[in-house]
């Protein structure tokens, strides 16, 4: 679909013919009898924004968690630079090394945020650099208080995560995946668990994010901020992709029944 | 001023004993349960149900037969215990598997969020139980723990059964000499408890302090 795109829209699809950072092939998942999901493919270019949306249940988290193999799946292949990194058909996932080098590359911000609870801000942030790249403390604290301010909360550095909002808790969840420089983000709907007026700040960290160029893959219900800051909308239900494109197309003309079903409920609200 | 009897005194020389049976009971206990807990969490199989068969055996015989065994057991194949070592071995062996448990449900006790947010960011196992999850657990194992130490103190007692001169076993000997049966286990107890109070004393400053560090709620 090369139609007249606008903005980011035409820096994605000309990068999304050169290699693709995230490529992941027939991925799929299963519990048991219940499949979680299914044949997904999906690339993701250097730079690119995606925003993956669909009704709850419908395998946007378990995708997400397999970008980063927290959640292994159990048919396809996850590929990161063309190159495989997880062929569950042969059975063959990362373990030990290759899997930390992995996971140093894709960062990843939850639903709940999951920060340490016994560690101030700034240790949250600079825990990883130490015992996960081996930095130094002076440096490793040096690029902490540097993400704290780029999230806006250097006042927070030696507060703990219980004395902060939701909104800088989820900001020191961004900064603490930033630390590792990650080539990739991912975002399991980072907003999900705050009030609008909190999940503002949390978006507009990720916006800035976007600008700069990261590439993020976004688990989201916000429609209007999937809509500004996405280069490409995946739509996701009963564990499959059922359509992709770009999200004036998507949000506004989409061809499959089963995405206008769920638009027309979102919009509805 | 009436003078101390000659009894007490001597009981306290028991104490020494009764601190090497239940501190080195405990601190080997402490150790292995490490190891054991770690095993009970495996993806295999086959190692969690070593860890499961390790607990339900020691749990499963009486300490005092666990205490015979290693002290009369052993000599009978020529390894000859002192009664002190076969005492804290034992005790130790038998701390291994109830810590092992109170491990594993301080372990348990950590949100699932903890290890993936620690998985996430590229830690490994053994950066991630040592700074991510360890420092969370161990706030839910101080209790259970600390309990379990005073009743091993008390519970040392048993090693009095193969000839280790700690406090009731001294209590026991000087009985037979002085013909003073109240007035010396009313002493023995009292040695006990003086030993015992400081120790849950000390657990609850540390309970509270680590959970004032946590700062939850």
């Amino acid at each position: 679909m090369s139609t007249s795109t606008v903005g980011r829209g035409d820096r994605a699809s000309a990068a999304a013919t050169a290699d693709a950072l995230i490529r992941t092939e027939a991925l799929g998942v299963r519990f048991g009898d219940l499949v979680a999901l299914a044949d997904v493919e999906l690339e993701v270019a250097c730079g690119e924004v995606v925003a993956v949306i669909g009704p709850s249940g419908g395998g946007k988290s378990t995708f997400l968690r397999c970008l980063n193999l927290l959640e292994l799946p159990t048919s396809g292949r996850l590929l990161l630079d063309g190159e495989v990194v997880a062929d569950a058909d042969t059975g063959r996932f990362p373990s030990g090394r290759p899997l930390l080098q992995l996971r140093r590359q894709v960062g990843m911000v939850f639903q709940s945020f999951n920060l340490f609870p016994h560690l101030t801000a700034l240790e949250n942030v600079t825990l990883a650099q130490i015992h996960a790249l081996g930095r130094s403390n002076e440096e490793a604290r040096a690029r902490g208080l540097e993400l704290l301010a780029r999230v806006g909360l250097s006042d927070k550095a030696a507060t703990r995560p219980a004395h902060c909002s939701g909104g800088q808790q989820q900001r020191i969840a961004i900064a603490r995946a930033l630390a590792l420089e990650p080539r990739l983000m991912l975002f399991d709907e980072p907003t999900s668990a705050l009030d609008p007026e909190l999940g503002v700040e949390v978006l507009n960290v990720m916006r800035e994010l976007a600008r700069e160029g990261m590439t993020m893959v976004v688990v989201t219900h916000e429609m209007a901020f999937a809509a500004e800051v996405a280069d490409r909308i995946v739509f996701m239900a009963e564990g499959r992709v059922v359509e992709t494109g770009p999200p004036e197309l998507l949000l506004h003309d989409p061809r499959e029944p089963r995405t206008r079903r769920f638009l027309e409920a979102v919009l509805e609200r | 001023m009436t003078e101390i009897p000659d009894y007490a005194v001597r009981l306290l020389e028991g104490v020494r004993f009764t601190a090497i049976l239940t501190f080195g009971g405990f601190l080997i206990g402490a150790v292995l349960a490490v190891p054991v807990s770690a095993l009970r969490r495996s993806r295999l199989r086959p190692l969690r149900v070593l860890a499961i068969a390790y607990v339900e055996t020691l749990r499963g015989v009486p300490p005092i037969a666990w205490l015979f065994l290693l002290y009369f057991g052993l000599a009978q194949v020529d390894v000859r215990l002192s009664p002190l070592t076969a005492g804290v071995l034992g005790l130790g062996l038998i701390s291994t598997a109830y810590l092992a448990e109170i491990y594993r449900a301080g372990l348990r006790a950590v949100p699932l969020g903890q290890l993936e947010a620690a998985r996430a960011v590229g830690l490994g196992t053994v950066a991630t139980y040592r700074h991510v999850i360890g420092p969370q657990a161990i706030v839910t194992v101080v209790p259970p723990a600390a309990a379990f130490l005073i009743g091993l103190l008390k519970d040392s007692a048993i090693a009095s059964l193969i000839g280790v001169p700690e406090v009731t076993g001294l209590a026991l000997r000087l009985t037979q000499q002085e013909f003073e049966g109240l007035a010396i286990f009313a002493a023995a107890g009292l040695v006990y408890i003086a030993l015992s109070v400081p120790l849950a004393t000390f657990a609850r400053w540390l309970g509270a302090r680590l959970t004032s560090r946590l700062a939850f709620g």
